[in-house]
């Protein structure tokens, strides 16, 4: 495979020379317009990145038609939790066009710790601080809306102090980037 | 499904990366009644508490409201501690404590990827917020829901409820650690 991760914020901390390393580790998969990858609520194990083509996520709506969620186009990932926290997919992916993924599984994951256990701890860093990042931000949102709420009952305040203070995770992860 | 995928909840931190982490801290002992972080608080490191029980709280307008209690086990402001933001709740020791502070420093020395132990601890760690993310999205959505269906106050939310979300989101359960 001559494919290289694309530049996206879960890659971001990696070297070029490490991101094709860990491409030898993934697998290519085809699909045609209409194919389905995964099944809402089927175990998932395995973090996919889109290399050509598009897919589309759906939920069930309220009327039982799907209803789309999220849309990954080339250089997308998605579940990247799962090869290192496997549980039930979310919703449903299908491929709205003729797609190639890499798919990157849990025993793919061990078998790259075992052989070259310095790009695995590299990438589980950068799942580490994804989840997190996602972590702060419904954080967030549970503060916008005590906030909100209480504002609209005339309340006196008491919220949290809220700032800009640069991501320490960043300088970590870009002294990560400098050593590698 | 292989045997690694069959780990039970909150599970994770129970091997040697689970001692390395440990072993980063300093012991701290905590008196019955002391705070031990306070809401709106910067924090430059996290605890793992080892031993007694821990009283989680914050203000909702002018009102100080309780959250529950957390035991041995629990990692309390380990997202702070990482990303610098201030905790969203108070912590209190309801009896005589000890713990383990972690520094963020020292989690940043254990996961460089050259460490021994960084890919183990990632992981595990990962695995962790994972879990706590999930629960979160999982709980949060269903306050919303219940908050579009409230007869009496529709739209409405729960403050109560998304208070105790937010006090699990600052401090986890990783029971291996108190073993």
């Amino acid at each position: 495979m001559t494919y290289l991760l694309p530049h996206t914020q879960l890659f971001d901390s990696l070297s070029e020379p490490d991101r094709a390393e860990i491409v030898h580790f993934m697998h290519e998969r085809r699909y045609e317009s209409g194919d389905t990858l995964c099944t809402r609520g089927e175990h998932g194990n395995t973090m996919i990145v889109v290399v050509q083509g598009a897919l589309s996520a759906v939920i069930p709506g309220g009327d039982r038609y799907p209803q789309e969620i999220a849309r990954l186009g080339e250089g997308g990932v998605f579940g990247e939790m799962f090869c290192i926290d496997p549980a039930p997919r979310p919703a449903t992916v299908v491929a709205t066009e003729r797609t190639t993924i890499l798919e990157l599984g849990r025993d793919d994951l061990v078998r790259m710790r075992q052989e070259s256990p310095r790009i695995a701890a590299a990438l589980v860093n950068a799942v580490f601080h994804s989840v997190l990042r996602r972590l702060r931000a419904i954080e967030n949102r549970i503060e916008r809306d005590l906030c909100a709420e209480l504002d609209s009952e005339h309340s006196d305040g008491g919220s949290v102090e809220r700032d800009d203070t640069p991501d320490p995770w960043e300088q970590c992860f870009a002294r990560l980037r400098g050593s590698a | 499904m292989n045997e690694r995928d069959q780990q039970p909840p909150h599970e994770c931190l129970r091997g040697s990366e689970g001692r390395a982490l440990l072993q980063a801290g300093e012991p701290k002992l905590i008196q019955a009644g002391d705070t031990v972080f306070r809401q709106g608080e910067r924090v430059g490191h996290f605890l793992v508490l080892v031993r007694g029980t821990i009283e989680l709280s914050r203000m909702i307008g002018a009102n100080q409201v309780q959250l529950g209690t957390r035991g041995a086990g629990t990692i309390l402001a380990l997202l702070a501690a990482l990303d610098g933001k201030p905790y969203a709740v108070n912590a209190r020791a309801l009896e005589d404590c000890s713990a383990v502070e972690i520094s963020r420093d020292a989690l940043f020395r254990l996961l460089q990827p050259e460490g021994r132990w960084s890919a183990a601890l990632a992981s595990d760690l990962a695995a962790l917020t994972s879990r706590h993310l999930r629960e979160a999205s999982l709980a949060l959505s269903n306050v919303l829901c219940q908050a579009l269906r409230a007869p009496l106050r529709p739209g409405r939310l729960d403050l109560l409820d998304l208070a105790r979300i937010q006090a699990e989101i600052h401090a986890w359960p990783a029971a291996a650690l108190a073993a």
